[in-house]
């Protein structure tokens, strides 16, 4: 899969681009854009720990926030960072997914949440592109 | 999204108080009005503003939707924001009270003078250190049940005293009594309470702090003394909130409020600010699941209190006589309370986004032994600068009794890291006084001073609005931090 991402300006939380070359890839880069951004250096152990999700949303930018969420919510109760999904069911209001990744000793930044304020998933071009706007 | 906010629309009502009029986008149904002078309104960044407008567009909302000088871009209110809903006709919001649930603010007083223990404080900062857990992942070693998180959902700081771990003293001292009655733990869900089983007595990260502070100066001597407090104290103040719990309430409420818009026809400027009549279901549901999490957050700072405390004996001794808690006070929350508004008393749901209720003399709300003074308010500086405490005057009926909460950022955090040097700003903490216990140099450069606004100027705005009154200025001589 293709995908990037990049900072942008917010004076408080975490604004982020993410690219990728497909819908199903983008939602894949900005899982793994999280796990980039709550990585620590150095401070992972070789637990590897999988988890389903199944979420329905109202619309395919509000389901890419609550996939986000979900895997936020994990990562916390498990102290576990997920950087790889494999979606079951991918549909614009419903996924079904496995994500997988690795339990962690501490976290690099504590998200509270990943906000629906400005959500936008564009296709521009030959690529897809999200803004993500995270509370920390 | 709505276009750019031209900072010219802004009127001037008085040195302290600027009015973006009604008339300024047709869908606002208040004027917006904020607290800050000129000289803030540059360095402020125009979404802010364009978010206080936004807040001014709420069903029920009433008089104006306010802004305090701390006011910053946020995501959907403005941080620094304030807004009071009419309880039976208007909405509540979790987008308005935000992923922090209660986070607040807490200050015990000790007996003991700087001169007394200045030898002590490198020990004490580090036995602070070890006894509360600060960073990301770092949990307290044994996770409570799902049983006992229900009883602290329910209980709040009581909970935490009953257990041995306070005084009652400590519960009157708190907003509340350090418990919000109509919480309900069976509307908090499984995954909210997982997040909190390991996170009760935890500081978390970003802006939470320990500060180990000393009394610089007095500006109210008869309200000071009302409040234990006097010059050259040793005081320690605590900054946290509801951790992972909070934050899951606040998702789980907010997902469940954006699929309920289109039942209740409301239309919303952005999605962050879905909301639902408060006297739906889903928003008396919610209602007491933030309760519930405000609760959560009061039992952790109590448990922390504790754990101080006991840093505090180890170091210090028993010579040191006991912390006492001055107040624990909140910036995230939503409030039912009453005013008078067109000359008829009306309940509203006052929602505090980075803002501080301040109460004046006399309410009911306050404890006894602070009835003459007003209720102690806590604002603390970015790292490293002067925090404040303050207290609640009767002008402060005009913004609701809120107040400012800190200092609010200038700087991106992403830019502070990349622009800003953690052992240049150590160094100048150093040649301060100051001792700063942080595992990150990340945590450093994201909450260096020069990264938010002058607390001074921020405490001047509030004072001379008449929105609270300076009571003393307090001086960080110790700082511990989350990563």
């Amino acid at each position: 899969m293709g995908y990037s991402w990049k900072y942008l300006e917010h004076p408080a939380d975490i604004k982020v681009e993410v690219k990728a070359d497909s819908l199903r890839d983008l939602f894949k880069g900005a899982l793994k854009t999280l796990a980039e951004i709550l990585h620590p250096e150095n401070l992972q152990t070789e637990e590897s720990i999988t988890q389903e999700l199944n979420i329905s949303s109202l619309n395919q930018e509000v389901l890419l926030v609550d996939f986000l969420n979900e895997v936020l919510t994990f990562s916390d109760i498990y102290n576990a960072i997920f950087d790889r999904v494999e979606f079951k069911v991918f549909e614009p209001q419903r996924l079904r997914a496995i994500i997988k990744g690795k339990r962690v000793k501490s976290f690099r930044e504590e998200i509270k949440g990943v906000t629906y304020h400005g959500i936008s998933i564009k296709k521009e071009d030959n690529h897809w592109r999200a803004i993500l706007l995270l509370d920390v | 999204m709505c276009d750019m906010f031209n900072k010219a629309i802004l009127q001037k009502i008085s040195d302290y108080l600027w009015e973006i009029p009604q008339s300024y986008r047709k869908d606002m149904k208040v004027p917006a009005r904020v607290y800050i002078s000129q000289e803030m309104i540059n360095t402020t960044e125009e979404e802010a503003f364009q978010q206080l407008v936004n807040l001014a567009t709420l069903p029920g909302v009433q008089k104006y939707s306010l802004a305090m000088p701390d006011i910053h871009t946020g995501y959907a209110s403005p941080i620094g924001g304030v807004v009071a809903i009419d309880s039976k006709e208007g909405i509540i919001s979790p987008g308005l009270c935000g992923y922090d649930i209660n986070c607040g603010m807490r200050l015990l007083l000790s007996s003991l003078t700087l001169s007394e223990i200045d030898s002590y404080i490198d020990k004490l900062a580090s036995a602070l250190q070890k006894e509360v857990p600060s960073g990301l992942g770092r949990g307290r070693k044994n996770k409570l049940s799902l049983l006992e998180i229900d009883k602290i959902l329910e209980g709040g700081a009581e909970r935490i005293v009953e257990q041995g771990y306070g005084v009652l003293e400590d519960l009157k001292h708190c907003e509340a009594g350090g418990k919000l009655e109509w919480a309900n733990a069976q509307l908090v869900s499984k995954h909210a309470k997982e997040r909190g089983r390991d996170q009760v007595g935890t500081l978390g990260s970003g802006n939470h702090f320990l500060e180990i502070q000393v009394v610089e100066e007095i500006y109210n001597s008869k309200i000071a003394q009302v409040f234990g407090l006097f010059k050259n104290q040793i005081v320690i103040m605590i900054h946290t909130g509801s951790r992972g719990l909070g934050h899951q309430v606040c998702t789980d409420y907010l997902k469940l409020m954006i699929s309920a818009l289109p039942k209740y026809k409301i239309s919303v400027p952005d999605k962050e600010f879905a909301c639902v009549p408060f006297s739906s279901p889903e928003g008396k549901k919610y209602f007491q699941a933030m309760a519930a999490a405000a609760n959560f957050a009061w039992a952790n700072r109590q448990s922390i209190s504790y754990y101080v405390r006991n840093a505090w004996k180890k170091v210090v001794g028993n010579s040191g006589s006991r912390l006492k808690l001055l107040y624990d006070v909140a910036h995230n929350i939503i409030k039912r309370e009453v005013y008078v508004i067109k000359g008829e008393k009306k309940e509203v749901l006052v929602h505090r986004k980075g803002a501080t209720r301040a109460f004046p003399p006399h309410h009911s709300e306050i404890p006894d032994d602070y009835k003459e003074a007003g209720q102690p308010v806590l604002i603390p500086g970015s790292m490293g600068t002067n925090s404040f405490v303050l207290a609640g005057i009767p002008s402060g009926e005009q913004s609701f009794y809120s107040t400012c909460h800190g200092s609010g950022r200038v700087m991106s955090r992403h830019k502070a890291r990349k622009i800003l040097s953690a052992s240049a700003i150590l160094s100048s903490l150093r040649q301060k006084g100051i001792i700063v216990k942080c595992r990150s140099q990340k945590g450093i450069t994201e909450e260096a001073p020069q990264a938010y606004k002058d607390i001074q100027q921020v405490i001047e705005v509030v004072h001379r609005a008449g929105l609270s009154i300076k009571v003393a200025r307090l001086r960080p001589i110790a700082v511990i931090k989350g990563e």
